[in-house]
């Protein structure tokens, strides 16, 4: 009665139909091809044509001169990079901020909607839904703003809280913790919403059966509602753990000041800096690169950790 | 089957957008008529604007060298916008009021997106702008790339002391921070107007010690002392290094730069006057005299604290702008000498900030203008001094009522706003003001219209408090042109020299230092990584050639 | 539901008080900075600086809210993000549930390099002015489909919905389907779409969440008169921080004032019609799987 899906799943697979040539399984299966049709043309219509704009990280990319024109510097740029003078604090500094935001941020969300999908009060559990959704339509700009406030050391209400007057926004080892801790407070409502919606799939039958075998709620959760979300969470991990370089900007800008740089200063930080003076557009793409390098094989690797684990895999 | 059709309706719209992809192609651009009379310009307005169409003093221009001109304009992320048309090769006749830098300006001259413009700037076909350059070589020199060539019209305020009669004219510009100093605090406690960083010490310590915030029903204990920004443009704490040789005021150019009277640039930065500044400094802020905040604080919350009462001394632009009904509390704290006992006992320095450039990036005119002649007696009667006075803030007969017996433009009064449009005089400057090509000259001020009021206050407070305190006027230009290997360098270098010495700047205010060690790392660092040598070997190099430029 | 009660013992009786306690606590430690926001949008701002709005607002003025709702833009703009927002959701939807389920199907010959083939473009991209070269040759310049089609299709999206299949969607219902003779359209659109409520609700709720807070796509491909509800929001911040450098009629500090009122005022403005539906979206949360058995 306890079968997760993961086995479900598994037990499709042994449908496929053996025996039969591959020109024939393709014919067979032309309406999946056709379903597939718009999103494959969209795709190399707006996301592969583009991709020629690649090659300008290693050229000096002159708008006019073109995207074949401008003159090839080969890695120049990114010698560049590997050679600016804070690189190895901005590599520490983006690394440390996305994967300890990833260690914090990433639980909550989980055990948010494993504690909500068990409130039996659904008007309470809708105000409960609502309130946690409303920080995430709350700008970036707005939120940073307020931590200001939250954090000043004249009655801001944290300095307050702790009896001191410490002007957070300047000491170097308190950045990372507003980071993450205001992240939390903004999104982790919103990271709900997948789990929930995962968790409503689950056949109210299991809970009955669960309920008459005399198994408690913790149980419950436990046999029924984490099986049933660890596919989701897996992926949910991998997607995060591949996007481990890319901090975004306007956050850590807007929280940024010259004193807390020593743990602030990331990468997409320095990209802005650089290009205020010109537009940049090669040494971004360059810089963009090298992220996108360093994801791509964190991506592989933790999607064949989890292939082999938990059967669950990204591609 | 009915879904088997739509899909395959779907699929077919897909197919076709592909082959439009391949067919639409690029077109080559439009074609190049010599007669070309209308013209597409796309560019930059004010956000209270309420755009050009309409304009009644630009339709009359077009109307007088029969033209017509589409405006495409905007007034929010301008600079996106621009660059991706460049990049995507969907020009415009030409584009006004996007502040190209001269690194821009360089790029897309050097590459045929700009045309060059000195074969038009002829006395025949611009007049007024040809008698303006003749005039006024600096103009000409500011405006003309490395290569000899013009490739935007001049625009910019030239607003400084000539215009309130002075001899020399410094821009209003020359010090961007008024220092000021609560007075009704310092009569109370019988303190005299501090004249040397020792005394002022003294009078923030007492501040602080008597909480003289709360003369003004502030909390207990709310009292900051002296409450700045850090290196911020008018609200920063660098007008209180004069009392060690030094003021390194916000520069568009490079932070730090310091240009002297005999043509000499340095960076002060790596100076020994700078670390012995900061490290006295260190000893205020230890104390608590300066705003424990004032790394971190925004302009909004510097004016919060400064308006309800809870800040001594701070800086700004004018008084009355930050300390609001306080302001009659306050009085100037003029440059002050370095501390007693010290070797900067008895002296200060004030190194001026340079006027806002005369730049050529607020009107290009881009390859695919067929007819940039005509285009060009379009904008020069733009440089009539009548005509800009308009386009810089509103019409005749809305903004300007009439002229008095010196014959010069008479601004509505703030009542008559009222009456006739229900606004204030700003709100009317606000909607009608035109960006662009707009070159206001000293000579327009007092013979076409006077300057504003608050402006000739600020320039004769500047005169009469502040610049007996400047013996050296010398101020690194903003309209310096570099050579496209200097630009190089200065891109490469310049974010990472700017962002190392801020941040150690406050590191040192806030904790304490330099000791020897840091100092020499810092220095070699400031050399090896972020290439300060370099960076002043080109800023010096043009800053000679512009002396040059200037006298010739 | 209501059925279960008498069966719920003495021990779910106890987890539910800790529960709802554990809640409304994070409730509380969620909505406070909210609330804290709407004292703000109503308070001198330099008192909110001044850390006096903790609890209360402090002198009391509706002045941003009266700015913002002064822009004339602000009703078209509206109009044109509800136009976006539901075009935008159902092509993301579409577009999401056409590649997902095939990418779903084990058994489709080349699965895993179609799939290579979409993942590839969440990592790589041409940048902004190749995307831009190839909207404007696709005649998307002034044309809202810029806002969707540039995108692509939303590949987490689809990751999230082919997982979703695979793993939560009861596969004996699809093989009953598959045995009754059903093609795979027929799984597709009678078993398979209405299996997944949930997972499209929050498609759904993703969709309308980016495409109404998008602003920076159609600033890039849109005229003027098309932009949309945010990038309107946009103007009226950026101008009133431009009043207070432009002083004339109005002190520095009495401009800069409704700046930051207005700042406020804005957000909760934009962010108030999102807020306004999403009780509405969220009834498909709650049916889940099943309305979606019954239909099936």
């Amino acid at each position: 009665m306890q079968k997760t899906s993961a086995q479900a799943g598994a037990k499709k697979t042994a449908l496929k139909p053996h025996g039969k040539t591959l020109g024939r399984r393709i014919l067979e299966s032309w309406q999946l091809y056709a379903l597939l049709l718009i999103p494959v043309v969209i795709t190399i219509i707006y996301k592969y044509v583009p991709m020629y704009g690649i090659q300008i990280a290693f050229r000096d990319y002159k708008p006019s001169r073109g995207f074949f024109g401008s003159t090839w510097v080969g890695w120049d740029w990114f010698e560049r990079f590997f050679t600016a003078p804070n690189f190895k604090r901005m590599i520490v500094n983006t690394v440390k901020l996305s994967l300890f935001g990833l260690l914090w941020s990433f639980p909550v969300p989980i055990l948010l909607s494993l504690a909500i999908n068990q409130l039996r009060f659904k008007k309470y559990k809708r105000v409960v839904q609502t309130v946690l959704y409303a920080p995430h339509f709350i700008s970036i700009m707005v939120v940073c703003g307020m931590i200001r406030i939250f954090l000043s050391p004249y009655g801001g209400l944290i300095n307050l809280l702790i009896g001191q007057q410490i002007d957070f926004m300047t000491v170097p080892e308190a950045f990372r913790t507003i980071y993450i801790a205001s992240g939390i407070w903004q999104d982790a409502g919103w990271g709900t919403i997948i789990y929930l919606a995962t968790l409503s799939a689950v056949d109210p039958a299991l809970y009955e059966a669960a309920k008459i075998d005399g198994a408690s709620m913790f149980q419950r959760i436990l046999n029924i509602d984490i099986p049933e979300l660890t596919p989701m969470i897996i992926l949910q991990l991998i997607m995060s753990a591949s996007g481990i370089m890319s901090v975004g900007f306007e956050k850590v800008f807007l929280l940024q000041t010259d004193l807390n740089k020593a743990t602030s200063d990331v990468i997409a930080v320095y990209v802005y800096e650089q290009g205020i003076l010109d537009h940049a557009y090669s040494y971004s793409t360059a810089i963009g690169l090298f992220n996108t390098v360093i994801n791509i094989i964190l991506l592989i690797i933790v999607n064949q950790i989890a292939k082999k684990t938990a059967d669950v895999s990204f591609v | 089957m009915k879904k088997l059709v739509k899909l395959l309706s779907l699929a077919i719209c897909a197919a076709m957008l592909l082959s439009c992809l391949t067919a639409c192609g690029p077109t080559g651009g439009n074609e190049k008529d010599a007669d070309q009379t209308d013209f597409l310009i796309t560019g930059g307005m004010g956000s209270l604007s309420r755009g050009n169409d309409g304009n009644p003093v630009l339709e009359q221009l077009a109307e007088n060298v029969g033209v017509e001109i589409e405006w495409d304009l905007m007034s929010d992320s301008l600079g996106e916008k621009v660059g991706v048309m460049i990049g995507g090769d969907q020009l415009p006749d030409a584009f006004i009021a996007v502040g190209f830098n001269a690194n821009d300006i360089n790029e897309y001259g050097s590459d045929g997106t700009f045309i060059d413009l000195t074969p038009y700037i002829t006395p025949e076909i611009m007049p007024n702008l040809s008698k303006i350059l003749e005039d006024h070589p600096e103009i000409k020199a500011a405006i003309t790339m490395a290569d000899g060539k013009i490739y935007g019209l001049p625009s910019g305020e030239l607003m400084g002391t000539a215009a309130i009669g002075a001899e020399e004219d410094l821009s209003i510009y020359s010090i961007p921070e008024f220092s000021m100093i609560n007075k009704t605090w310092l009569d109370e406690l019988g303190l005299p107007v501090p004249t040397n960083l020792t005394e002022l010490h003294d009078a923030l310590v007492a501040f602080k010690e008597n909480d003289m915030a709360t003369r003004y029903g502030n909390a207990p204990g709310s009292t900051i002392p002296m409450s700045t920004g850090f290196d911020q443009w008018c609200w920063g704490q660098e007008i209180f290094y004069a009392g060690f040789g030094f003021t390194n005021f916000t520069s568009d150019v490079c932070f730090d730069l310091i240009a002297h009277d005999d043509g000499s640039v340095e960076f002060v930065c790596a100076s020994d006057r700078y670390r012995d500044a900061i490290t006295y400094f260190h000893d205020w802020f230890a104390e608590g005299l300066m705003d424990l905040e004032m790394f971190s604080q925004s302009d909004s919350q510097l004016i919060s604290k400064v308006s309800q009462g809870r800040a001594g001394v701070t800086t700004w632009w004018y008084i009355d702008q930050i300390a609001g009904d306080l302001a009659d509390d306050f009085v100037f704290l003029p440059p002050l000498d370095g501390p007693v006992g010290t070797k900067y006992e008895g002296t200060h320095t004030v190194n001026l900030r340079a006027a806002p450039p005369v730049t050529s990036g607020n009107l290009n005119i881009t390859k695919e203008c067929g007819n940039p002649e005509l285009l060009c007696k379009y904008f020069d009667q733009w440089y009539d001094g009548e005509i800009v006075m308009q386009l810089q803030y509103a019409p005749i007969g809305v903004y300007w009522s009439e002229k008095d017996e010196n014959g010069v433009w008479q601004v509505i009064t703030e009542d008559e706003a009222q009456a006739q449009y229900g606004k204030s005089s700003g709100d009317l400057k606000a909607e009608y003001e035109v960006y662009g090509p707009r070159l206001i000259l000293p000579e327009y001020y007092n013979n076409v219209f006077y300057l504003e009021d608050r402006a000739v206050e600020r320039l004769e407070d500047l005169m009469e408090y502040w610049m007996p305190y400047v013996d050296d006027t010398a101020a690194y230009p903003n309209d310096v042109t570099f050579t496209e290997d200097e630009l190089e360098i200065i891109s490469r270098y310049r974010p990472d020299f700017v962002s190392q010495v801020s941040e150690k700047e406050g590191t040192w205010i806030k904790n304490g230092g330099p000791t020897d060690e840091e100092w020499n790392e810092y220095l070699t660092m400031l050399k090896d990584s972020c290439g300060m040598d370099k960076l002043l070997t080109v800023y010096q190099d043009a800053y000679t050639r512009y002396l040059e430029a200037q006298k010739g | 539901m209501k059925k279960d009660k008498k069966s719920v013992g003495l021990s779910d009786r106890a987890s539910d008080i800790v529960l709802v306690v554990l809640c409304t606590v994070i409730m509380l430690i969620i909505a406070y900075p909210l609330y804290y926001v709407l004292v703000a949008s109503v308070s001198d701002p330099y008192d909110v600086y001044a850390g006096k709005t903790f609890l209360l607002p402090s002198q009391f003025t509706v002045e941003g809210y009266v700015r913002v709702f002064q822009n004339s833009d602000l009703l078209r703009g509206f109009f044109n993000s509800v136009l976006y927002t539901v075009v935008g959701t159902i092509y993301s939807l579409v577009t999401v549930y056409i590649t997902a389920y095939p990418l779903s199907r084990k058994d489709l010959p080349g699965r895993k390099w179609i799939s290579i083939f979409f993942i590839i473009t969440m990592y790589f991209g041409g940048g902004l002015i190749p995307t831009y070269l190839v909207a404007k040759n696709t005649g998307l310049l002034g044309n809202m489909w810029a806002l969707f089609l540039p995108g692509g299709v939303g590949m987490g999206n689809v990751i999230i919905v082919r997982n979703f299949f695979e793993n939560n969607v009861p596969h004996e219902l699809v093989e009953a389907a598959q045995i009754d003779g059903a093609d795979d359209f027929t799984v597709f659109l009678r078993v398979i779409v209405p299996l997944s409520r949930s997972i499209m609700a929050v498609i759904v709720v993703f969709s309308m969440v980016a495409f109404w807070n998008d602003w920076f796509t159609a600033l890039i491909y849109l005229n003027e008169a098309q932009y949309p509800f945010p990038l309107v929001m946009r103007g009226i911040v950026i101008s009133t921080e431009a009043l207070s450098k432009m002083t004339s009629g109005m002190s520095y500090a009495e401009a800069n004032r409704i700046g930051e009122l207005v700042k406020y005022a804005s957000m909760i403005v934009a962010a108030a019609p999102m807020l306004a539906i999403y009780p509405f979206v969220q009834k498909y949360f709650e049916q889940g799987f099943m309305s979606g058995a019954v239909k099936g």
